[in-house]
């Protein structure tokens, strides 16, 4: 029987017993599986090294935002439907205490806040057309909005934000 | 400014790792802190692909991201501390075995798309290929030893099932190779990203076999590339 991760990390480590090191250097022998395992294992943090000499191209957070920035569009562009985001997930990543989310839509960024699950803010870059639906369908907001200027709504779920033609569905799981 | 793009350094862990197994310790009793230790494995579970399985893409990095955030409770639950073991080490056979699923899950979105024509007749291409074709063919050529060598020379290479082929070709138990593998695998990222080659003198270290030996070796496969391809090739 194979061992679990914890173990093969144990061993990979040198924290296990002598006598569990001799199981599992004798199972090794016999397993393609936890030798393939164990070699990857050893490859990756090996190569782990490489990664440090290097610069990530982005903080976690914003690796996110700039994640869900590039799929809203392409969604919106490619299939011309509303993009649904769990909000949740993209609210749950952010490292300032203000959980924000920000997306680009009818090729302006829209920054959605949220103050609690059901409260949120949105803010325009540019000022547009706007209309703002909640999961039943009913309008919260339908008018012109300014440039950097928050509209302050509630709802409770999904939200549905609508900029000329381009739609985006936010969920709350 | 959310979308500003930092150049900041890749840090596996955020924290040490005493550290977070006190957190992972204090989530599993009191279900707290769970934002922290995400916080923390970020960057780790982010360039994860990158790292185990040369995958740079940003939408891969970012998806599996999000997997693997979804599923990180569950992951923490499932960790049992040891003192002298890295939770590190525990968490990166975790994630491969998440990136398998997750490829499985992502891979009917990918659309096949076939390969433009003009790439492929390109005339440095067509070289390309040509001299791709070639070396296969000789390293096909080879006695399996010397397969070996070559592929201990560029561990990049190297696969599991080599170690029962080490195994049998140095008449040695495959697991004696798989625990002495780091010197060959740390000289080769020592030297990356130039051509990431282990010397001889390590390869010898890791068979038990003299260091002359192995050189011998290689020089014996130089000459076989030079007659069949006619061309030199650094080994």
């Amino acid at each position: 029987m194979c061992f679990d991760e914890n173990l093969l990390a144990a061993f990979i480590d040198k924290a296990l017993n002598s006598q569990q090191e001799k199981e599992v250097l004798t199972h090794l022998d016999q397993c393609p599986l936890c030798l393939e395992k164990v070699f990857f294992l050893k490859k990756a943090l090996s190569r782990e090294s490489l990664f440090l000499k290097e610069p990530s191209k982005v903080e976690s957070f914003k690796k996110v935002m700039l994640k869900i920035q590039n799929q809203g569009v392409f969604l919106l562009e490619k299939i011309k439907k509303p993009f649904a985001l769990p909000l949740e997930i993209a609210f749950r990543n952010t490292h300032e205490k203000k959980k924000a989310v920000q997306i680009l839509l009818d090729k302006q960024k829209v920054l959605i806040e949220s103050f609690s699950p059901q409260e949120f803010s949105l803010t325009l870059e540019k000022g547009a057309e706007m209309v703002v639906k909640n999961k039943e369908n009913r309008i919260l907001f339908q008018g012109f909005l300014k440039e950097n200027s928050p509209l302050v709504f509630k709802a409770v779920g999904n939200f549905e934000v609508t900029l000329n033609q381009d739609s985006i569905i936010l969920e709350m799981e | 400014m959310l979308f500003e793009t930092l150049q900041v350094k890749f840090k596996p862990m955020q924290v040490e790792d005493k550290e977070i197994k006190q957190w992972i310790v204090t989530f599993q009793e009191t279900n707290q802190g769970f934002d922290k230790i995400l916080e923390a494995l970020a960057d780790l579970i982010y360039q994860f692909p990158a790292i185990a399985f040369e995958v740079y893409h940003h939408d891969i990095k970012g998806d599996f991201y999000l997997y693997v955030s979804e599923r990180l409770e569950k992951i923490l639950k499932s960790y049992q501390p040891l003192e002298k073991a890295k939770f590190k080490t525990f968490f990166y056979l975790t994630l491969r075995r998440h990136y398998f699923n997750f490829i499985k899950a992502r891979k009917p979105k990918i659309e096949e798309v076939p390969l433009e024509e003009e790439i492929l007749s390109a005339p440095e291409e067509k070289q390309r290929v040509k001299e791709l074709e070639k070396i296969s063919l000789l390293f096909a050529s080879l006695p399996p030893k010397y397969q070996l060598i070559l592929k201990l020379r560029c561990p990049d290479f190297l696969a599991p099932e080599d170690f029962l082929a080490l195994g049998k070709e140095f008449n040695q138990k495959p697991s004696t190779f798989i625990q002495n593998i780091d010197v060959i695998l740390e000289e080769a990222a020592k030297n990356h990203p130039q051509l990431a080659l282990v010397s001889p003198r390590t390869i010898a270290h890791f068979l038990g076999v003299k260091a002359s030996l192995v050189s011998k070796w290689l020089f014996n496969i130089k000459e076989m590339a030079q007659n069949q391809l006619g061309a030199s090739y650094v080994f």
